[in-house]
């Protein structure tokens, strides 16, 4: 993979940085990668070696590609760092992956960080907020540590067609959503929006291995201006800590010499962020739901498992009717009951029902309790847990699964009229 | 728990910070805690809540205590990153209480150094070694990242009491490496002594728990001079990752608003960390990794043991040698030394490259000790079979079979 022909240029009050991508190994076509900023920190963007390499990498490395060339230097730090990833990543789903040479044309050398200057990225939802909100609790303004700025990445992940009404929807609102809070907390705010996706576009990808990657290559654009940058995590340390492309293990490898790259873990459980936003006001704020599209004043669904999620952690903590993010009206036992059990989210329900317990919610205590049995009965089926599961696997071991055939064999012909 | 009765005194090339620890829950003596700091950087060194909460927020977490008062203030942020830690802990090892943590005048962020001055540990070991030179490869003099100073510690862990032949002869050795190290590297030593290590003798609790944060506090004393202090791993990121006191995971979390606490080195193994030194045999002549105390000599290394026959081999495979006694890597040796599980991922890499390079009878006697190590582990973790088998036995039939076999097996044992 080649990485040539840097360019940064100006549109009105839009920064541009690009670059261009030469797939040398790999059957795909050349692409314009493009990052465009607005707002606070836009004219501080800067093209360099470190940027695309955070861009191309984890991409490269999955599509084969032998080497990556850059023009530029790149950081010491940052190559052994992007080395130590993929390392992490092959380690986590047991794929040979070669990572490919660096070949940065300038050599690698580390950048000299500025004056300290902290930033953060925000999303406008739950975890993001807490964050800036927490840093504010903590650092007087004038602290190196206290963030400074904020930046938005505006439709990114990809969950929706980028061409779609629903994907404009969910950027507008998520954007909206990030303003708001951003003039709450004093953190003049940035958005930045990029085709990253196009070098590689499958959602499992991103998720499962690119999506810090992709955060730390637009982070870098400003490491002129910020020495460093927290990225909010979605993982509860000593709760749930899933191999996920962004992850506290992964993210602080995207680091430079100037600029670092921070994994936040320090925000608790779940229902302790919820609260301390609800305590600083801004629970109206939130924008957590990635369905889309909606009619216009719709911020969140109120149905998703998010959505309900967020609603459940404000209702244990005696904040639930503090503002119109949600539609109250969709917060009831029997919604909680069949919400469809989609990943091992029942993590998020035990402390909910436990607070809906102590506020005397009792009826929605039930529901949740009855969604995490649910929940894990799921996990317990697919992971082969209990008497049953021990079962199935002597089956599958010893008899090759002839009991199995046979239980289907069974309650087919029972089945039968 | 309370910590109390802090104190400071600084002298002209040397200074100590000395505080008393009083259980409140835990039926233990108090400990009179101290650090002694000499050297270039001892005069920055002041008293440090930071550092003293550190020092004590593990063991309290492990006995029980229900609080941590403590006198002056407390970064938040480093609060914040203890909860955490307690949580990761926790996750690994179950539940624990964690202790509230009391400032007598609140929590409030310290300030960082005014000028970026990054600073690393040195305990005169391959680890941190390799921290230093490739630190000194990727950042030129100047460099903010740079380090440049060293810090050496002694009294971690605990060997013995104070002028005891086990901790005289660890920390002689570690010493001697590590001032030898340093002239060479070209950089200031620091040296840090302290009874530490008394808080907890437990040398595994050390290991599986402590020792990140308990290298930690010595850190943040120095938290006037230094913006960072970073500590050499011995994991190694996508090959192995234990569950130990300092890992990539829980380190970052002992920074507080001046200090940043990093964990360093653990993106590559040691046969990478071999190949990496061997052009520096100026450097690795002074090498001083062996654990085994107390010691009848001078030398600085055993070189029969454990860990001292890997890095032997390490090296050898790099194409250098380092200060290991004349023979002591050899089959018998290898054939003599405890198969450990927990040291294996050291094992797997090496007989295929001792091959290469001709060295079959070692590969074989490795090979030998890797299959008793996997022995030993499938057993204490029920795999295969067998280990089904137990699994089912203790869950469902509450241990009869195993009970049965017990029963059986001292009746077949008896001689005719």
């Amino acid at each position: 993979m080649r990485i040539d022909r840097y360019r940064q240029t100006r549109i009105g009050v839009r920064f541009e940085v690009g670059a261009t991508i030469t797939w040398e190994d790999s059957d795909r076509p050349p692409l314009e990668l493009v990052y465009a900023a607005e707002g606070e920190a836009a004219a501080s963007v800067l093209p360099s070696g470190d940027v695309f390499l955070l861009a191309a990498a984890l991409p490269a490395i999955r599509h084969g590609e032998r080497r990556l060339a850059l023009e530029g230097t790149v950081c010491p730090r940052l190559r052994d760092g992007v080395a130590a990833a993929a390392a992490v990543i092959a380690s986590w789903y047991g794929e040979a992956r070669e990572l490919p040479a660096i070949e940065p044309a300038g050599g690698f050398r580390p950048g000299i960080p500025g004056e300290p200057r902290s930033a953060c990225f925000l999303s406008g939802g739950v975890d993001s907020v807490e964050v800036l909100v927490r840093n504010r609790e903590q650092f007087p303004p004038d602290h190196p540590g206290s963030i400074r700025e904020a930046l938005h990445v505006s439709g990114f992940p990809f969950r929706h067609d980028p061409r779609s009404e629903a994907f404009r929807n969910l950027r507008e609102r998520a954007e909206r959503a990030a303003s708001r809070m951003a003039a709450a907390l004093a953190a003049p705010l940035t958005r930045i929006e990029s085709n990253l996706f196009e070098i590689e576009s499958s959602f499992e990808f991103s998720g499962r291995e690119y999506y810090s990657a992709a955060y730390a290559s637009m982070a870098h654009l400003f490491s002129s201006r910020w020495t460093s940058i927290v990225l909010a995590s979605f993982e509860q340390m000593g709760v749930s800590l899933a191999p996920l492309g962004s992850h506290p293990l992964l993210d602080p490898l995207y680091s430079s010499a100037a600029l670092a790259f921070d994994h936040d873990t320090r925000g608790g459980r779940r229902v302790s962020r919820v609260e301390a936003i609800a305590r600083a006001g801004l629970a109206s704020t939130l924008l957590v739901c990635h369905e889309a599209p909606f009619p216009e004043g719709v911020e969140n669904c109120g149905r998703c498992e998010k959505c309900l999620r967020t609603m459940g952690e404000l209702a244990a903590v005696g904040a639930l009717g503090t503002g119109g993010a949600f539609p109250l009206d969709a917060f009831t036992p029997g919604t909680i009951e069949t919400l469809p059990v989609t990943g091992e989210t029942e993590i998020f329900w035990i402390p909910i029902a436990e607070g809906l317990r102590r506020a005397g919610r009792n009826a929605l205590a039930d529901a949740a309790l009855r969604y995490v049995g649910r929940a894990r009965a799921a996990h317990r089926w697919a992971a082969d847990r209990g008497w049953k599961g021990n079962l199935r696997r002597l089956d599958r071991r010893l008899l090759g699964g002839r009991l199995l055939r046979a239980r289907r064999a069974l309650s087919g012909a029972k089945a039968e009229p | 728990m309370k910590i109390e009765s802090i104190d400071g005194r600084v002298e002209t090339e040397s200074s100590r910070v000395s505080a008393r620890i009083r259980w409140e829950d835990s039926a233990r003596e108090p400990l009179d805690l101290y650090f002694e700091a000499r050297g270039e950087a001892a005069r920055d060194v002041r008293p440090d809540g930071n550092s003293l909460l550190l020092a004590c927020a593990i063991p309290a977490m492990r006995h029980g205590e229900r609080r941590i008062a403590i006198e002056g203030t407390v970064c938040p942020y480093l609060r914040d990153g203890i909860l955490a830690a307690a949580s990761l802990l926790e996750a690994w090892y179950g539940p624990r209480t964690v202790p509230q943590i009391e400032p007598s005048a609140g929590f409030g962020p310290p300030r960082p150094a005014p000028v970026r001055r990054a600073a690393a540990f040195l305990s005169g070991g391959m680890d941190s070694l390799d921290v230093f030179v490739r630190n000194g490869s990727s950042f030129p003099a100047g460099h903010p990242a740079r380090f440049a100073e060293a810090i050496h510690v002694s009294g971690l862990p605990y060997t013995g009491p104070p002028g005891s032949p086990s901790r005289e002869s660890f920390v002689a050795r570690a010493r001697r490496a590590a001032t030898a190290l340093a002239r060479v590297l070209d950089v200031p030593l620091s040296f840090v002594r302290t009874n530490l290590g008394e808080i907890d003798r437990d040398f595994l609790f050390f290991r599986h728990e402590y020792f990140g944060s308990a290298y930690a506090a010595v850190a943040h004393l120095f938290s006037r001079r230094f913006t960072s202090v970073s500590f050499a791993s011995a994991q190694h990121l996508g090959v192995r990752l234990d569950p130990l006191g300092s890992h990539p995971l829980l380190d970052p979390l002992y920074s507080s608003g001046a200090l940043e606490f990093r964990h360093e080195g653990a993106d590559r193994g040691r046969l990478a960390k071999g190949k990496a030194l061997a052009p520096r045999p100026d450097l690795v002549a002074h090498l001083q990794v062996c654990l085994t105390t107390p010691f009848g000599d001078a030398r600085p290394n055993c070189g029969r043991c454990e860990k001292c026959l890997h890095t032997q081999i390490e090296l050898r495979l790099a194409g250098v040698s380092g200060p290991f006694p004349e023979g002591a890597l050899s089959v018998p040796s290898l054939r003599a030394m405890r198969a450990d599980p927990h040291t294996a991922f050291f094992w797997t890499p090496l007989p295929d490259r001792l091959r290469q390079s001709g060295d079959g009878d070692l590969a074989d006697a490795i090979e030998e000790k890797i299959r008793e190590m996997d022995r030993i582990r499938d057993w204490s973790r029920d795999r295969g079979w067998k280990g089904l088998l137990r699994r089912l036995d203790r869950r469902y039939l509450g241990s009869a079979l195993l009970d049965l076999r017990r029963a059986l097996r001292p009746a077949r044992e008896r001689p005719a």
